[in-house]
């Protein structure tokens, strides 16, 4: 991975993220209770937890599309609670995001579509951005869709549009939300490669919700695990899956019955069922 | 009680709800004057909204004269006022019906899609990936099809008085045996430009904004599920149909 301390000794830039004590409740639910969470300028994080412990919300906090309760946001440098509108829109020109099915706008071309943010966040000429899109789109490997519409792609076809989408602006953050979802392994080896190559060549820093353990082991550095309103588990992917806590490592290892229970909370069975032995 | 406490909290929730809507209108008209400068969007929302609604329009407007003519041939004959069919039926189109039923039938072809394709749009994350990209969404989605369903019912509510008017004179005139000269020269003789065209035609103008905004409104709060869009879909139809008569009341009680 890129270290941006090496290139400017005796300073530690500041974190790309930063999180203090951030609470938030959706309706009765708790999602969370005050966690801390410093990203590393040009690090690759991946994020894991079972289902519903908010990774998704977490990255809507980040990019100021969810208010969260209390504590404090830190993204590149600005204060996320702070910001409204036009600066958040700015912000927001720094930051890319790749979205669990693509997103793409689907009444314009693949090239529109990866055109998009460059045409109506610049002033550039049309003939620069024809260049631009096609280099993105060269990068994904996907010049030759250029002039499809998203119905005609495939899943991962679209993913990768989506992702040439992401970069056009040239983000210095990249949100990646459950990029391998529904992906055949030949797909979720161009993502995986294109997420590596990101970070390594432009030093994009990345956050990686996924559950697949075995891919994000090879984008990532570091595995922040999040259930019951905090983080369970930080670290080096070794080191936490070396960690002893059982509902880490009833995660990691995918066990139906452990901490996170396989029953949803209910009455004895014996009892509804009107066979226990009661007395 | 507990149905006063009902009613008390329905009522509320209406208000609250007119509120929402009222500072969603107040977000589209700020970002329009922005918006205008992608005109290419707001020509073909103009197109999507205003000429695919052509079809149902001229083919309603034509029955509705057809039978206008027919109705209005048959109670006149009796007092032998057959004469007065061609101001009877322009002024009742012209006042009334053109803009009541264009407003209804814009509801149902382009209110509908409107609301379908913003859900759609929300349920595929595409309004928050345009978010991301650091585009609002009011001012590229919304903001031009507002405006083309402002602009279009006006012109299709003119189309359907224009296509009655001849639906009246084919089954009046050419079928029944009015006089042809009686039919349009007591249409020209008693219609008054401002107080009967324009006016149908603003009530169509403020139908317009209504079908809009209702239609806007849902499609872009509608949950984000198959199921979520579907409601909204439905919410439009009811509510633009509401909206439109009752506002049609009003404007009438005022316009007297």
């Amino acid at each position: 991975m890129t270290d941006p301390a090496a290139a400017n000794p005796g300073s530690r830039p500041p974190p790309a993220v930063a999180i203090r004590k951030l609470t938030t409740q959706l309706g009765s639910k708790r999602i969370f209770d005050g966690i801390d969470l410093e990203v590393p300028r040009g690090s690759v994080t991946a994020i894991m937890g079972p289902s519903g412990t908010g990774k998704t919300t977490l990255l809507r906090h980040l990019t100021g599309q969810l208010a969260f309760d209390s504590g404090r946001v830190t993204v590149l440098g600005e204060d996320i609670g702070q910001l409204h509108h036009e600066p958040l829109y700015r912000l927001r020109r720094r930051m890319g995001m790749l979205f669990q099915h693509g997103a793409l706008l689907t009444d314009l071309t693949v090239f529109d579509n990866v055109a998009f943010p460059l045409r109506e966040n610049t002033d550039l000429p049309e003939p620069l951005i024809r260049t631009l899109v096609l280099l993105k789109l060269q990068s994904v490997g996907l010049r030759g869709a250029a002039g499809l519409m998203p119905a005609e792609l495939s899943g991962g076809m679209a993913r990768r549009v989506a992702l040439a989408r992401a970069i056009a602006l040239d983000p210095e953050l990249m949100l990646y939300d459950e990029p391998f979802v529904g992906l055949d392994p030949i797909a979720v080896a161009a993502v995986v490669e294109l997420i590596i190559t990101l970070n390594r060549t432009l030093g994009v820093t990345s956050l990686v919700v996924a559950h697949e353990i075995e891919h994000l082991r090879r984008v990532a550095d570091r595995l922040v695990v999040l259930a019951d309103g905090g983080i369970i588990a930080d670290g080096p992917f070794d080191q936490v899956q070396a960690d002893p806590s059982p509902m880490v490592q009833q995660f990691l290892r995918g066990l139906s019955d452990g901490p996170v229970p396989f029953h949803y909370p209910a009455a004895p069975l014996t009892d509804e069922l009107g066979i226990g032995g009661a007395t | 009680m507990t149905a006063l406490k009902d009613l008390f909290s329905s009522l509320l929730d209406f208000i609250q709800r007119l509120g929402a809507m009222g500072s969603f209108l107040m977000r589209i008209l700020r970002v329009l004057p922005g918006s205008l400068r992608r005109f290419d969007m707001h020509l073909r929302q103009l197109w999507f909204i205003g000429a695919m609604s052509l079809t149902i329009i001229i083919i309603s407007g034509l029955f509705v004269g057809l039978v206008l003519g027919l109705q209005f041939y048959s109670a006149l004959n009796q007092f032998g006022a057959s004469g007065a069919l061609g101001t009877l039926t322009a002024l009742s189109l012209y006042r009334e019906l053109s803009p009541v039923v264009a407003a209804l039938l814009f509801s149902g072809r382009a209110g509908t899609a409107i609301t379908a394709e913003i859900g759609l749009m929300r349920s595929t994350q595409q309004i928050e990936a345009m978010e991301m990209m650091a585009v609002d969404p009011i001012r590229h989605v919304v903001a031009p099809r507002f405006l083309a369903a402002t602009i279009a019912l006006p012109l299709l509510c003119v189309v359907f008085s224009a296509l009655a008017i001849m639906g009246a004179h084919w089954s009046a005139v050419l079928w029944l045996g009015l006089d042809n000269g009686t039919y349009w020269s007591s249409m020209v003789g008693s219609v008054d430009l401002v107080d009967d065209l324009l006016a149908g035609v603003f009530k169509a103008l403020v139908f317009g904004v209504l079908v809009a905004l209702i239609a806007a409104y849902q499609g872009y709060h509608a949950k984000p599920t198959g199921e979520g869009v579907a409601y909204a879909t439905t919410r439009t139809v009811i509510h633009s149909a509401i909206a439109i008569l009752a506002f049609d009341f009003v404007l009438t009680a005022f316009m007297m």
